[in-house]
């Protein structure tokens, strides 16, 4: 089933590089993949042109100015499989916790001259702007699931990962739930799997890096805090994490403020 | 039903019993103090059994307090350690011929469970064992299992409803009681059950001892109960299928499915073909639950896509579809789906309320 | 530890026959062993690396190959449509209970059948056909989206001709030149000639087209005992492990995935069951 080469390029934008260090970390198991797999690295997406075309496309970063808007463009047409790459790729990532904030306020907050930053209103995901065939969530992105789904693309298969609660995981991992065993507030039961269950490893709540799974129900997890004793804004403040921007938390996240947006 | 005799004998015979499982080379998996929560591990000494130790459960709580006189079960049942979350079942090489992982299959004693986690492997030799599970049973057939009576159910138990508890009656090896700091009962409950305890120093229960066992059981009893009847259960949970208590209930459900993963008998899994740059494949079996979105998806489709459907599938297969099954009940009430709901979702009264909503239409 | 049931063992794929847009038959030379399969049970076919899809049985040959027709999907669908002569893929079977050919012996036989449905009851008519004596009328009533979807199309006329036989084809949309029935393929009920006293009714297609089969059946005077229809649910392993494929206490896999319809009716109708 082996065919030509598949060729894979990995651009960054608004990001801190934490997937593609992700992939540079796996040295070993793309020792393995040399002979199928080609690499093209664009660190800094801003400056690089698309010279594709590209049989895979991962990109790491959200879209935050309009000059990234214009490439993400290009460089979906020279790609056959685009991948959203981590959290901010998938859902707009920390940087989106700007969206809640008027985007003056923040440029005024941050730079001296405020007029001099160009910026779009918000830090989109990437399927805002292009068609996205695939992500890959997380933030950082998992090494299992990113060599997976290469392989899986190397097969000719539609990559399929699991896109259930975390809960699932955590909990054939054979960790012990925080929540009820530490009351730690944990986004699991509506955080999408992927991970390995990092955080609830070590003891720590879910942060919601890997975004909402599948059929993911906020609105009851937030009652669920809520009825356990957390103030609206910490549950609010819980979703925004890392994933907020994403559709089902946002609209949690809206109402736990009683925002309109 | 219980054979041979009951008899009674200090605190200091169940370490005796503990360290001969070990001498004769069992590997000993019992419960385990870790971090605040009370697991079943594997453990080379007896002090690490966690006696004098108390764990608190209720719905979506769980805690633990030193100085207490009964540990229950923890999260862990003993389907994990017969039953593993992930498996690897075979690798195909392009060839397609077969290769096995190389599996051990340590002769394993179970100390100190619990009656309902008894009940559990009873109910597994029926799903496991009856399809013939090869992994289950070879490590089934080297299983021992020494079981600990409960005197003091936890608030999230109901054993006494489904029967499996708070005394175990067979299916065990040896069960013991702890009656109090040093007064300890035991049964035993095979030929490898009494060659170990005719190497104890212990003697045939005195009337006294036998008359305080029996009531300790039966307040025990008394106590891990649900509001519900099990007679009939099964037929008046079917009539109920239409009941607005699943979606009233499912609205707070998160369907994370972590119920399904610590039940002890909840056997769904899922197959997973993972490519190898070979040109072969491995096929891995993990742990699913019918919780997850994905379980009843099919490519255009979902027979299950509504929550509320999912959490009433998963309340008949537990209490009605699997005694037509496996002539059983799936649940041995062990509460653990309780305890260990991240929501505080409690099943039996999920099941009171359907059989209340079924009586009240004239049903049942 | 050996799990033999799940392993796929190699089949060499022997003839690949265009059917439809997105349907392919593909003839499989089966493994040393592998049992004769009875009409309406099915396989577990496996691309390598890709995964596992049930398929039912569409067809065995006077040379002993075992087709399957394969309807794009999804993902293995996808992959293994892909598939030609001379590849080999994996299979595991044959899986379930099938249709009661056994109990109809005598009787009248009516299949109706939605789209791919019509895979697993070939087998039926292939049947039928080799034991004709044995049956009394054959009437098949079968509908697709539009005629270039209806499969086996080189011998719908030749099922026609089969003696005894009345064959009513239905299309939702006809799309050029069509003269049979445009419509839903229950509409064909009432058009039939079915003596309601001695017919025996197979039906397989979408869940809801069988619901209103059903429907149609009671009103020409059909008893529940005299109908069988084969059920689809998600399926992971086939042989009654893995629970998926549950209905009510049922597993489809291995129980089904042919039910007479008295049988399962209690859990059936109910919603998201
Ligand atoms: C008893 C039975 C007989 C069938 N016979 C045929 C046939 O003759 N021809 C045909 O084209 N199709 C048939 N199907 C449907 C076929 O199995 C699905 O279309 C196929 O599984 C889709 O898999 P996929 O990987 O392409 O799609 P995906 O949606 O990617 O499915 C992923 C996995 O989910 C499961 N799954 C998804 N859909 C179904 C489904 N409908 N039924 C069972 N499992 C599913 C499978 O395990 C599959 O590998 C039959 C289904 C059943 C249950
Ligand atoms: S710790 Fe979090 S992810 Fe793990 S089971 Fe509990 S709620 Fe779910
Ligand atoms: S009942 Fe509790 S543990 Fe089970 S899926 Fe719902 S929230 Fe999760
Ligand atoms: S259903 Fe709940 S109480 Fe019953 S055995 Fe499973 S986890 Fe225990
Ligand atoms: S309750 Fe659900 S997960 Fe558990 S065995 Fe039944 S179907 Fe499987
Ligand atoms: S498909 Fe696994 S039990 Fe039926």
């Amino acid at each position: 089933m082996m065919r030509r080469k598949l060729k894979v390029a990995v651009f960054k934008f608004a990001s801190c590089s934490g997937c593609q260090l992700q992939i540079l970390n796996m040295e070993d198991e793309l020792l393995t993949l040399t002979d199928a797999v080609e690499f093209t690295y664009f660190l800094e997406a801003s400056r690089a042109t698309a010279p594709g075309p590209y049989d895979v496309a991962f990109i790491e970063g959200s879209i935050s100015t309009p000059e990234q808007e214009e490439l993400v463009r290009r460089v979906r047409e020279e790609s056959r499989i685009l991948v959203a790459m981590g959290a901010c790729a998938t859902a707009g990532g920390i940087q989106a916790l700007r969206n809640w904030l008027r985007l003056d306020d923040v440029k005024r907050a941050v730079y001296p001259n405020p007029e001099w930053v160009k910026a779009l209103e918000h830090s989109k995901p990437v399927a805002e702007v292009v068609k996205v065939d695939y992500e890959l969530r997380g933030c950082p992105v998992s090494k299992e699931r990113l060599l997976s789904f290469i392989k899986q693309v190397l097969v000719g298969r539609k990559p399929y990962l699991r896109r259930e609660a975390l809960c699932m995981d955590c909990r054939r991992k054979g960790n012990v739930c925080v929540m009820v065993a530490k009351g730690i507030p944990c986004l699991g039961p509506v955080v999408q799997e992927g991970c390995g269950a990092i955080c609830p490893t070590f003891g720590r709540g879910c942060y919601g890096c890997f975004g909402p799974s599948i059929d993911a129900r906020p609105e009851a997890l937030a009652s669920r805090l809520r009825e356990v004793g957390m103030k609206d804004r910490d549950v609010a403040r819980l979703f925004k994490g890392f994933t907020g921007w994403s559709e089902k938390f946002r609209k949690v996240i809206n109402e736990l403020e009683g925002g309109a947006r | 039903m219980v054979s041979g005799g009951i008899y009674s004998g200090k605190f200091g015979e169940l370490r005796k019993l503990f360290n001969a499982l070990r001498l004769r080379g069992y590997r000993v998996i019992a419960p385990k103090l870790e971090d605040g929560v009370i697991r079943l591990k594997e453990v080379t000494s007896f002090d690490e059994v966690p006696y004098g130790w108390e764990d608190i459960q209720a719905p979506g709580k769980y805690s633990v307090r030193e100085g207490g006189k009964h540990f229950r079960h923890g999260p862990d049942a003993p389907k994990r350690i017969l039953y593993p979350p992930r498996l690897e079942l075979f690798r195909l090489r392009p060839d397609w011929s077969v290769e096995y992982p190389k599996e051990r299959f340590p002769p394993t004693a179970l100390f100190a469970i619990k009656p309902c986690d008894l009940a559990s492997i009873s109910v597994m030799d029926r799903v496991q064992g009856g399809i013939g599970d090869p992994y289950y049973l070879a490590l089934r057939k080297k299983l021992i299992i020494i079981v600990e009576n409960c005197v003091e159910p936890g608030a999230t138990c109901f054993c006494s409803t489904m029967g499996t508890g708070p005394e175990a009656r067979d299916g065990f090896d040896i069960a013991y009681t702890r009656l109090d700091d040093n007064l300890v009962v035991f049964r035993p409950g095979s030929d490898l059950g009494v060659e170990l305890l005719s190497e104890l120093n212990i003697e045939p229960a005195t009337d006294e001892v036998l008359r305080k066992y029996y009531d300790a059981l039966k307040n025990a009893s008394l106590k891990a109960k649900a509001p519900f009847e099990l007679e009939r259960l099964p037929d008046e949970l079917e009539l109920g299928l239409n009941s607005p208590v699943f979606k009233e209930v499912a609205e707070r459900c998160f369907g994370c499915a972590g119920c399904n993963m610590v039940c002890p008998t909840c056997f769904c899994f899922d197959v997973i073909d993972e490519p190898e740059l070979d040109g072969g494949a491995v096929r891995v079996r993990v742990w699913d639950g019918c919780f997850s979105y994905t379980y009843a998806e099919v490519a255009g489709g979902n027979f299950r896509k509504d929550l509320w459907a999912r959490y009433r599938h998963w309340v008949l297969h537990k209490f009605a579809y699997w005694v037509r099954q496996f002539g059983v009940f799936g649940c041995v009430g062990c509460g653990r789906c309780i305890t260990w709901c991240p929501a505080g979702i409690d099943l039996r009264e999920t099941i009171k309320s359907v059989v209340e909503w079924v009586r009240s239409r004239g049903g049942g | 530890m050996v799990e033999g049931r799940l392993i796929p063992k190699p089949a060499v794929i022997e003839d690949v026959v265009d059917e439809a847009p997105n349907v392919r038959t593909f003839y499989l030379r089966m493994p040393e062993g592998y049992p004769e399969p009875k009409p309406g049970q099915f396989n577990e076919l496996y691309v390598m690396g890709v995964g596992e899809v049930p398929i039912s049985v569409s067809d065995v040959t006077q040379e002993g190959l075992v087709a399957h027709t394969v309807r794009v999907a999804g993902r293995v669908t996808e992959v293994l449509a892909e598939a030609s002569v001379g590849d080999v893929i994996g299979v595991r079977g044959p899986y379930g209970k099938g249709w009661p050919v056994e109990q109809a012996v005598g009787k009248d036989v009516l299949i109706v059948a939605g789209g791919i449905g019509l895979a697993p009851l070939r087998p039926v008519i292939r049947h039928i056909e080799r034991n004709r004596a044995k049956y009394g009328k054959l009437t098949i009533l079968y509908g697709a989206r539009a005629p270039r979807h209806l499969l086996y199309k080189y011998e719908l006329e030749k099922y026609a001709s089969i003696p005894n036989t009345e064959l009513l084809l239905s299309v939702d949309k006809a799309e050029g030149p069509w003269e049979g029935h445009v419509g839903f393929v229950t509409d064909l009920i009432p058009k039939a000639d079915i003596d309601p006293e001695r017919t025996i009714a197979m039906i397989c297609g979408p869940e809801i087209m069988m619901k209103f089969t059903i429907k149609r059946l009671y009103e020409i005077g059909l008893k529940d005992n005299q109908i069988y229809l084969s059920l689809e649910r998600r399926m992971r392993c086939g042989v009654g492990l893995c629970g998926h494929c549950q209905m009510g206490p049922y597993f489809v896999c291995k129980h089904g995935p042919v039910f007479p319809h008295w049988f399962i009716k209690k859990y059936f109708w109910v919603e998201q069951i």
